[in-house]
C-alpha cells in the first residue's frame, strides 16, 4: 500500500456497461446461465424440423428464442418458440426456399469438384475452393437472414441484399473463422460417434451452434439494420 | 370478496425434545382465544411486538399453520379444512420464499400458470407489476442474485399479480430502505383500494402503516389487545399496554388520586388538580382511591418560565425526533414526565418549566389491573 496514497479523493471506479463482457465471455455465459433453455430449444426445433418443410420456420423460431436468451429477456420458451414459428412460417419458408437450393447446389459443386480433385486437375483445385467458399458464404449470409426475417418487417430481397452486404464487408474474419471451426467441430464429433452422436446432437450440438452463430451475427445486426431500419420487432 | 372471522383461535407449538410415545416435553401457547372479524376491502394492520403471535396469525390465515383450536372462516365458509392453494390468499413473509431455481419472470408467472392463464395475459401482467415495483431490471435474474430488498419486491410482485381476494403481508419490506418502504406501502395501499382486495399487514413498526391501515389490531403475547380504526386506539387505549404501542408520542402514567372539590370530583396529580372533562362525575368515585392518569407526550405544555399554575419540573434530558420535534425528558419529584414540543428556543439540562396537562385528553387507568377506566363514555 502506498502511503502516499488519497483516500479522500474519489477513486476512478468502473465505467458503466464495463462489467457486461461482450464477445466470447458473454457467449460462455449465456451458455453457462441458459444451458437448460438451450437443451429444451434443441429439442424442440428437432421436434420441429421432423417434417422437413418445416426446417426454415423451425429456424427462424430458433433465432427468436436465441435473440430473447441474448437480449436477456425472460420467455416462455415452448409458447414463444410456437407462436414465433406460427407467426414467422411463411417468411422463414420463402427465405429458406431460396437458402436451400443455393446451399445445396454450391455443396454439392464443391463435394464433385472436391472429388475431381483427387485426379490432380488445377482447375477442379480452384473451382472446388471457390465453391467451398460460396457455401461457406451463403451459410454464413444465411445466418444473418434468419434473424433478421423474424425480427424485422423488411422484404425478404433487403432481407437476402442485406445478409450478403453484412457478409461481405461488415463481417470479421475472426468471426467467420469461428463459426467455421464450429461448423467443423459439430461435423467432426458427429462423424466420430455417430450413430450415439445423433441422440447428443440434437440437444448439445444444434442449439449451441446455432446460439454461435446468432450470438456474432446478432451483434451486426443491432449495429446495421435494427438501429437504422428501426423496424424490428 | 369474503369477509374474514377468526373464531377463537389458538396455536399450541411443542417444544423440547420429545419424550416417549410422542409426548413433548413442553408446550409454547403462541395464539389464545383471538376473535378477529376483518371485512373485506379493508387494510388491517396487526401490530406488536416481536413473538406476540402476529405470524402464526397470518400463517393460519393462509392455511400453512393448523389451529390446535378454533376455525377461520372466509364469507362464512370454514376453511379448516381447505388447502393453502385453494383459498384464494396470496402472502408475502419476510423470508420472501422465492423459488431459487426460477428466475423473477418465472417466480411472478408461477401462480398465474397454476391457474392456466394465457401466457400473452401473464405476460402483461408480470410487466404491468414490476413497473410499478421497478423490477423490470430483475426479471432475469434469480433470487441469490438479488438484495434483499430486492427479493421482497419481487415476492410482493408475485403476491400481486396472483390477484386473489386476500394478501397478506407479514413484514415484507423490512429489507427496503426507508423511502423506499414509503413507497411500497403507498403502493399496495393504492393496488389494494383499486383492486379492492383484502389487505393484512403484519409489523412492529406502527408509525409506518399508522396514515395507511383502516383496521389496526393490536396483539400481544398471543392475544388480541384492541381493534379499531387508528385514531379511536390512539386516542382511546383499552390499557397502558395499548397506550404505550405508539412510541412516537410515548404516554406518560402518572400517579394520582381522586379528589372531592366543591365543583365536583377531580383527580390530583402530584400538587396539580385536573378535572377530566371527558369522564362523567360517578365515573371518579369513590373519593381518595388512588388512580394512573395517562396523558401523551403531545398533549403536555411546557411552560418554560415557571409559575404557580402546572407541574414544576426540571429538564434531564431531550432528544431530537426525525419529524422535527424535541421530546424532552423532566424530573417531577421521583416521577418521569414526558413532553413532545417543537424547540423554538435552545434549552438546556436543568432548565426549569411548569408543565401544563391537557385536562380533555387524560385517559385514566386502574392503577392495579392497568385497564382504562370508562373508555366508552370517552368515546362518545
Amino acid at each position: 500500500m502506498k502511503m502516499n496514497a488519497q483516500f479522500t479523493r474519489e477513486g476512478k471506479g468502473i465505467e458503466p456497461g464495463k462489467l457486461r463482457r461482450p464477445g466470447f465471455p458473454r457467449y460462455f455465459e449465456i451458455m453457462r446461465f441458459e444451458w437448460w433453455n438451450l437443451i429444451k430449444l434443441g429439442c424442440l426445433t428437432f421436434a420441429c424440423c421432423l417434417p422437413i418443410l418445416t426446417i426454415p420456420a423451425a429456424m427462424g423460431a430458433m433465432c427468436v428464442s436465441i435473440a430473447a436468451m441474448i437480449a436477456d429477456k425472460p420467455q416462455f420458451l415452448c409458447h414463444d418458440y410456437l407462436t414465433a414459428f406460427r407467426i414467422n412460417f411463411k417468411r422463414s419458408s420463402c427465405l429458406g426456399g431460396i437458402y436451400a437450393p443455393l446451399l445445396l447446389v454450391s455443396a454439392a459443386a464443391a463435394s464433385l469438384y472436391l472429388f475431381f480433385m483427387k485426379s490432380g486437375g488445377i482447375i477442379a483445385t480452384v473451382c472446388g475452393t471457390a465453391m467451398l467458399v460460396s457455401f461457406q458464404l451463403i451459410l454464413f449470409s444465411a445466418f444473418y437472414a434468419f434473424p433478421m426475417v423474424v425480427k424485422t418487417d423488411l422484404p425478404i430481397k433487403t432481407v437476402i441484399r442485406n445478409a450478403f452486404l453484412l457478409v461481405f464487408f461488415r463481417d470479421s474474419l475472426v468471426r467467420q473463422l469461428c463459426i467455421f471451426c464450429g461448423e467443423c467441430l459439430a461435423v467432426f464429433l458427429i462423424f466420430w460417434f455417430y450413430p450415439y452422436s445423433i441422440l447428443l446432437s440434437v440437444p448439445f450440438l444444434f442449439p449451441l451452434f446455432f446460439l454461435l452463430s446468432t450470438y456474432f451475427s446478432w451483434l451486426g445486426l443491432e449495429k446495421y439494420v435494427f438501429y437504422q431500419e428501426g423496424k424490428s420487432r | 370478496m369474503p369477509d374474514l372471522f377468526i373464531k377463537n383461535i389458538g396455536k399450541v407449538f411443542p417444544v423440547g425434545e420429545k419424550k416417549r410415545h410422542g409426548q413433548s416435553a413442553g408446550e409454547i401457547c403462541a395464539l389464545s382465544g383471538v376473535n378477529l372479524k376483518i371485512e373485506s376491502g379493508c387494510f388491517a394492520a396487526l401490530v406488536g411486538a416481536s413473538g406476540c403471535g402476529k405470524t402464526t396469525l397470518l400463517r393460519m390465515i393462509a392455511g400453512l399453520e393448523h389451529q390446535s383450536e378454533g376455525s377461520v372462516f372466509f364469507d362464512g365458509v370454514c376453511m379448516n379444512d381447505v388447502e393453502p392453494v385453494s383459498r384464494s390468499v396470496s402472502a408475502v413473509f419476510q423470508e420472501y420464499a422465492l423459488y431459487p431455481h426460477l428466475n423473477a419472470f418465472d417466480n411472478m408467472a408461477f401462480p398465474m400458470m397454476r391457474k392456466k392463464l394465457d401466457r400473452e395475459i401473464i405476460r402483461k401482467t408480470i410487466y404491468q407489476t414490476a413497473r410499478s415495483l421497478d423490477i423490470e431490471f430483475l426479471l432475469n435474474r434469480k433470487p441469490r442474485q438479488m438484495s434483499w430488498g430486492q427479493r421482497q419486491r419481487v415476492a410482493l410482485g408475485r403476491a400481486l399479480c396472483a390477484n386473489h381476494s386476500i394478501l397478506l403481508l407479514d413484514e415484507p419490506f423490512s429489507g427496503a430502505d426507508p423511502n423506499m418502504r414509503g413507497e411500497l406501502y403507498r403502493l399496495v395501499q393504492r393496488l389494494q383500494k383499486e383492486r379492492k382486495f383484502t389487505c393484512i399487514f403484519a409489523t412492529h413498526n406502527l408509525e409506518d402503516v399508522f396514515h395507511l391501515c383502516t383496521d389496526l389490531i393490536l396483539m400481544d403475547h398471543g392475544k388480541v389487545l384492541q381493534t379499531g380504526p387508528p385514531e379511536q386506539l390512539f386516542t382511546n387505549p383499552k390499557d397502558k399496554t395499548c397506550a404505550s404501542f405508539f412510541a412516537n408520542d410515548p404516554y406518560n402514567f402518572l400517579p394520582g388520586r381522586i379528589v372531592n372539590l366543591p365543583k365536583g370530583p377531580a383527580i390530583q396529580v402530584m400538587d396539580m388538580v385536573l378535572i377530566p372533562a371527558a369522564y362523567s362525575p360517578s365515573a371518579l368515585q369513590p373519593s381518595g382511591n388512588s388512580i394512573d392518569v395517562g396523558c401523551r407526550s403531545s398533549q403536555i405544555q411546557i411552560v418554560w418560565e415557571p409559575g404557580r399554575s402546572g407541574l414544576r419540573a426540571v429538564l434531564k434530558y431531550k432528544e431530537l425526533h426525525p419529524d422535527g420535534n424535541t421530546l424532552y425528558t423532566f424530573e417531577v419529584g421521583q416521577a418521569k414526565i414526558r413532553a413532545l414540543a417543537r424547540e423554538t428556543q435552545m434549552h438546556f439540562c436543568g432548565a426549569r418549566a411548569s408543565l401544563l396537562i391537557n385536562p380533555e385528553s387524560v385517559v385514566l387507568f386502574h392503577p392495579e389491573t392497568g385497564a382504562a377506566l370508562c373508555h366508552e363514555r370517552q368515546l362518545s
